[in-house]
C-alpha cells in the first residue's frame, strides 16, 4: 500500500489522495502533492481520505497547513472519507471552519458544480 | 474536556493490569493504539470512547517516543493499562529525557503546526493528569470512565435474566476476559535494534513547506 500523497487533476479540480497512515512521515509527499496542483493553478482542492484510517497530531497539523495555503490563495477545499472520528478531530482543531466535508467525491463534484 | 486531577488507584486488588513496552521509534504508539482498542472492547467501551482513547494514547506515546525518549529505540515507553469497576486508565511513562512543561504552548503557535497531541489528550478523556516520576521520567494518566453498562469482565459465570421477557437492550455477556493479569516483565513486544525504517524520526526544524505559487 502507497505511502504517498498522490495527486491528479479533472480540470480545474486538483485531488489529493491521502494514504493509509497520515504522519509526519507524509509530509514531504503532501507538500509535493499540493505544490503540483498549485502550480497547474487549481481552483478547488479535494483532501481524499478514503484510503486512511490512521492520521495521528503531526498528520493533522500537515492538513492544517495545507489548508490554510489553499485558502489563502483563493482555493475552495473540500474533505471526504473521513470517519466520525476524525471528523470530529478536524471540527476540535477548527479545519471544519475552513474546508467543506462530505461524504465523497461525488458528492464533492455535485456540490462544487453547483455553487 | 478532562480534568486534571486524577485520583491514584488506591489498591490494587480487583485491577485487571496489562503493560506494554514499546521501542522509542516512531510508528510503534500505533501498537499501543491496537492494544487499548482490544482492550476497551472488551469492556463494551462505545466505539466512539474506543476511538477517543485510541487517538488520547497514541498521542501519549508519541511524545513518549519524541520528546520523552529523545528517539533512543532501545529506551521503552512503558504503556500499563488497568482496568477498576468504574474506569480504564492508560498510564504512558518514559524516562524525561525532555521533561513536560507544566504550561505548554497553544497548539499550532510555533510555527510548525504541531503541537495539537496534548491538546487531543486533555479533550478526549476523561481525566489526564501530568506526572513527574521519582525516577525523572514523566508520565501520562489517561482515564476513561465505564458506565455501569461498561462493567469489565471478571470471572466466568452464568446469567439469569432478571426479565425474561426478550429486549433490545441485554445485559453484557460475561465472558472469560482475554485481558490476563501480569507482573511486571518484558512483553513480547521487544526492544528493537535501530535499523533503517519507514517509521524513523523525521526532523521538524527543515519541514518541507507548501509553496505560496497560485
Amino acid at each position: 500500500m502507497s505511502k504517498e500523497v498522490d495527486h491528479r487533476m479533472q480540470g480545474k479540480i486538483g485531488f489529493m489522495d491521502f494514504p493509509r497512515d497520515v504522519t509526519a512521515q507524509t509530509r514531504e509527499t503532501a507538500y509535493n502533492a499540493y505544490n503540483e496542483l498549485a502550480r497547474a493553478k487549481v481552483d478547488v482542492i479535494g483532501l481524499n481520505f478514503e484510503a486512511s484510517d490512521y492520521l495521528n497530531s503531526a498528520g493533522i497539523g500537515l492538513v492544517i497547513s495545507l489548508v490554510e495555503d489553499a485558502v489563502q490563495a483563493g482555493r475552495t477545499v473540500y474533505t471526504y472519507g473521513l470517519s466520525s472520528h476524525y471528523r470530529k478531530l478536524f471540527s476540535m482543531v477548527g479545519l471544519t471552519e475552513r474546508i467543506t466535508l462530505v461524504a465523497n467525491e461525488t458528492e464533492m463534484l455535485e456540490q462544487h458544480g453547483s455553487d | 474536556m478532562a480534568t486534571n486531577n486524577v485520583e491514584p488507584i488506591q489498591s490494587e486488588e480487583n485491577v485487571i493490569k496489562t503493560e506494554l513496552y514499546l521501542p522509542s521509534i516512531l510508528g510503534y504508539e500505533k501498537i499501543a493504539r491496537g492494544a487499548v482498542a482490544a482492550l476497551a472492547e472488551q469492556i463494551d467501551l462505545p466505539a466512539d470512547r474506543i476511538e477517543d482513547l485510541k487517538t488520547a494514547v497514541a498521542e501519549a506515546c508519541m511524545n513518549a517516543i519524541e520528546h520523552g525518549n529523545n528517539l533512543t529505540s532501545g529506551i521503552n515507553v512503558t504503556v500499563a493499562m488497568l482496568i477498576t469497576a468504574d474506569k480504564l486508565e492508560v498510564r504512558v511513562a518514559d524516562v524525561g529525557v525532555q521533561v513536560i512543561p507544566e504550561t505548554l504552548p497553544a497548539p499550532g503557535t510555533s510555527g510548525s503546526m504541531r503541537g495539537w497531541g496534548m491538546f487531543f489528550i486533555k479533550n478526549l478523556v476523561d481525566e489526564m493528569a501530568i506526572k513527574r516520576l521519582p525516577d525523572g521520567g514523566n508520565e501520562v494518566r489517561m482515564i476513561i470512565h465505564i458506565t455501569p453498562t461498561e462493567q469489565p469482565q471478571q470471572e466466568p459465570k452464568s446469567i439469569t435474566p432478571v426479565d425474561p421477557k426478550p429486549s433490545a437492550i441485554q445485559p453484557a455477556e460475561k465472558k472469560p476476559s482475554a485481558v490476563q493479569a501480569v507482573e511486571k516483565k518484558p512483553s513480547a513486544i521487544a526492544p528493537q535494534e535501530q535499523k533503517s525504517s519507514a517509521v524513523m524520526a523525521t526532523k521538524t526544524d527543515d519541514e518541507p513547506k507548501p509553496s505560496s505559487e497560485n
